[in-house]
């Protein structure tokens, strides 16, 4: 390597070092890990007495938590929303009264609705059809296969006796879910 | 002025420059055709400073973003703007891919020229995502929708896809750092990236042109050279005022959209704009796993055919290579029409889809009425259909009260039930509605007390015995002015009035209302509801909180649920202290207790104050007790 030859490669790695301190930090900064937007709820919360809940219609229940939102955080606000449908009575004994279901659709994330007749669930986005107890099936007019990857996605539920009062009251664990993915992968 | 010129000229040879674009022709002469390329530009250069006007006033953040777009709107010169904006972005893609087309057809990509295609073509779904990135700036449900499942799509890209979604969304969900990167993109990235490439574009275009005379003096040897300057020029202007009236005049006359602010309680079924929505077609068939084929594959693949043109294009014969590129154009063509039907058609021949755009529509025009007229709230635009009466009202009665009431005019038009067990609400309070009430067959027909406990109750009876007692006609002279006394306690009519003052005798004199109900300081509590403020907002928040409460129906409460009798536990009432206050509000059609309040305090003190719970925005959620 010859005088010229070395100036050469110095002047170009000066370069390159130059590139680098500005670059990466760049890329780090915008790739950076940002505090995610909810707080991961792991308790159960309590959100309806069990006797307000109609047998065999679904009902949406927005649950609410501390949001944060980069450098906004405030409480009280709609974290998520659960469906919650109420079995008769006499349905299995060993199963839960109230199921409940993360209304995120597992395809892309639209909020899932009640079918008109309230037999069962649709995804307004791309026709996602839902029966009753979460499982996926065709559409309900053209037959077509659905575009959920998996079932809707059940929450831990469980109804608790309140001692004080006699009142019963339905708790649900609020967790939210990849998207997309054949599992059911908890979102970290 | 002209030594001036001069001296710059001397200095920068700017004529000499100047004189090589004038003076270049066209190889077939000036043509209309050739008007796309230049009319590009000029809406690139549009888009460009009118963003940067708009700029001047957008606010990215989940709180002020709709309402800095909104306030844009209000001026006329910023509506018009900002529709010049919109319309322009669409006529750009438009007209792109006629550019595209005639690039095509005319073979014009050949060597030298592959660089002028690729660059050219690359332009392309830059500008596509440069839209994407500035349709949910406004943080509309619809722009916010959109972006919502591009991110998610993007997600669903293998290996790196989560990654580019964080890095687009600035988190998992879509917030605050959303709108900030998105705008980051719209208005610094995008437009660099696409400045640099129509740069190299526009430097390649010039340097393997036809300028120089020679190139086309022996491809068009038998017409007489046109320069370009004026002859091609002045109809690329021709072309450009055409365009750009229209797109004026529509934005004159309509502005650009502007959808409801983004908020997932409303009904919303999201559907990419109309250039997308081929793909969105396409996907319908891939379900499962191979949903990226039609999401990445498929795009990636026609990019890259495309791009490969030039060179395929060689091993074409000669005799039928301006056929085949006919074929390639009428293909791509049809395939992409005939997807974006089939995707509209679905659309529009679904009576669901419909009816739910036509619900979101008038939503967005009542949003963006709320905008005028009320102040904006500090949590931002989505609070404004949140808090609105006329919003939310008919959603509430739809999820609680309609089970068992109804609320139909005299047509039966309004919301019915099957099977009736409660009053008709319509108008509930108001003189008309509280007349049926003194009218033996419409107190025990299905709009009052036919279908309830009460149908042949005391009231009936009461009724019953003064019609027996009295002149007919004189005592339904008389239940009027009750009517309207009574309605005045709520406000719908003036409680000062003559006729008032005649029907508060009434009430506590010769029709004995006070036997039975307590009215002021007259009768009691305990056999019928309260008449003091009847029917007025303060009455039927309490009364639906706890319709069995002493003051209304007691133990004799006929099936109507207490929908917010539990304070220590407001947030596990079937309404909140704000849905309750909003249903009453639009049951009333009254704006609230204050006014009548002012006006009753000031001419008759004995009245009760006129308290109503002030709305709170969200009911305070308590930490769990009592689990086993
Ligand atoms: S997001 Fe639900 S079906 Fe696609």
């Amino acid at each position: 390597m010859n005088r010229r030859e070395l100036l050469q490669w110095l002047s170009r790695g000066m370069a390159t070092t130059v590139a680098a301190i500005i670059g990466l930090p760049g890329i780090r900064y915008l790739s950076g890990s940002v505090p995610s937007s909810a707080e991961p709820v792991s308790d159960y919360q309590r959100l309806k007495r069990l006797e307000d809940l109609p047998i065999g219609r679904p009902v949406m229940i927005p649950v609410l938590g501390c949001k944060r939102d980069a450098w906004a955080q405030s409480d009280q606000q709609v974290v998520g929303r659960v469906w919650l449908v109420r079995r008769p009575a006499t349905a299995n004994a060993g199963e839960s009264e109230v199921q409940a279901f993360n209304s995120v659709c597992p395809h892309m994330g639209c909020q899932i609705q009640a079918q008109a007749s309230n037999q069962g669930f649709v995804c307004p986005c791309h026709r996602a059809a839902f029966g009753l107890n979460g499982q996926r099936q065709n559409d309900p007019v053209s037959q077509e296969i659905s575009h959920a990857p998996r079932d809707m996605d059940s929450l831990a539920c469980r109804v608790v006796q309140d001692p004080a009062n006699g009142n019963a009251w339905v708790e649900v664990q609020l967790q939210a879910f990849e998207l997309g993915s054949k599992q059911r992968i908890v979102r970290s | 002025m002209c030594a001036l010129l001069n001296w710059l000229d001397q200095r920068l040879d700017y004529r000499r420059h100047i004189a090589l674009l004038r003076r270049r022709v066209l190889p077939n002469g000036p043509s209309w055709w050739s008007t796309s390329a230049s009319c590009l530009m000029w809406l690139l250069l549009i888009e460009c400073i009118t963003g940067l006007l708009l700029m001047s006033t957008y606010s990215p953040s989940m709180a002020s973003a709709w309402a800095s777009v909104n306030f844009t709107d209000q001026s006329a010169a910023g509506r018009f703007l900002r529709g010049v904006h919109h319309y322009s972005s669409h006529a750009l893609i438009i007209l792109f891919g006629l550019h595209l087309v005639r690039v095509v057809i005319t073979g014009a990509y050949r060597a030298p020229r592959e660089l002028v295609w690729i660059t050219g073509l690359l332009l392309f779904p830059l500008i596509l995502v440069w839209t994407v990135t500035g349709n949910p700036l406004a943080s509309s449900q619809k722009g916010i929708a959109q972006i919502q499942v591009e991110g998610n799509i993007l997600a669903a890209t293998p290996f790196v896809g989560p990654w580019f979604q964080r890095i687009l969304f600035g988190g998992r969900d879509i917030g605050n750092l959303t709108l900030t990167r998105l705008h980051f993109l719209h208005v610094g990235l995008l437009p660099l990236l696409v400045g640099g490439l129509f740069l190299l574009h526009l430097h390649q275009v010039i340097k393997h042109s036809s300028y120089r005379p020679g190139v086309a003096a022996d491809q068009a040897p038998l017409k007489p050279l046109l320069h370009y300057w004026p002859y091609q020029s002045v109809r690329n202007m021709t072309m450009l005022v055409l365009l750009v009236g229209t797109i004026s005049g529509i934005s004159w006359q309509w502005g650009a959209p502007l959808s409801a602010p983004a908020d997932p309680e409303l009904p919303f079924s999201p559907r990419p704009e109309w250039y997308f929505r081929w793909l969105f077609e396409l996907r319908r068939h891939f379900t499962g796993d191979t949903e990226f084929v039609a999401t990445m594959v498929v795009p990636a693949a026609f990019l890259a055919a495309f791009m490969l043109l030039p060179f395929l294009d060689r091993l074409l014969s000669t005799r039928f290579d301006r056929l085949c590129r006919l074929l390639v154009v009428v293909a791509c063509a049809a395939g992409w029409g005939w997807l974006t039907y089939l995707s509209f058609d679905r659309d529009w021949n679904d009576p669901e889809y419909i009816a739910s755009m036509v619900e979101f529509e008038r939503l967005s025009e009542r949003a963006r009425e709320l905008a005028r007229s009320e102040a904006m709230p500090v949590a931002g635009a989505v609070e404004l259909l949140r808090h609105d009466p006329q919003t939310q009202g008919p959603r509430l009665f739809a999820r609680h009260c309609s089970s068992c009431h109804t609320m139909t005019d005299a047509d039966d038009n309004g919301m019915t039930v099957a099977e009736s067990s409660a009053p008709n609400l319509r108008g509930i309070g108001t003189a008309t509605w509280i007349v049926g009430f003194f009218d033996l067959d419409q107190i025990s027909g299905k709009n009052y007390f036919g279908n309830t406990a009460f149908h042949d109750g005391e009231m009936k009876q009461h009724i019953q015995t003064l019609f027996a007692e009295n002149d007919r006609s004189a005592l339904q002279e008389q239940f009027r002015t009750v009517a309207v006394a009574l309605a005045a306690e709520a406000g719908h009519e003036v409680y000062e009035s003559a006729e008032a003052q005649r029907g508060r005798s009434l009430i506590v004199g010769k029709l004995r209302c006070t036997d039975c109900h307590q009215f002021h300081n007259q009768g009691s509590l305990g056999s019928a509801p309260d008449l003091t403020g009847y029917a007025s907002t303060e009455w039927l928040t309490g009364l639906i909180s706890n319709p069995s409460s002493r003051r209304f129906y007691g133990d004799r409460n006929d099936r109507m649920p207490a929908f917010a009798a539990d304070s220590a536990h407001p947030e596990f009432n079937l309404l909140s202290t704000l849905e309750l206050d909003l249903l009453v509000k639009w049951l009333t059609g009254l704006p609230g207790d204050s006014n009548l309040a002012h006006s009753q305090k000031a001419n008759n003190p004995a009245q009760p104050p006129a308290s109503h719970p002030q709305p709170h925005e969200v009911a305070v959620k308590t930490e769990l007790q009592a689990t086993p």
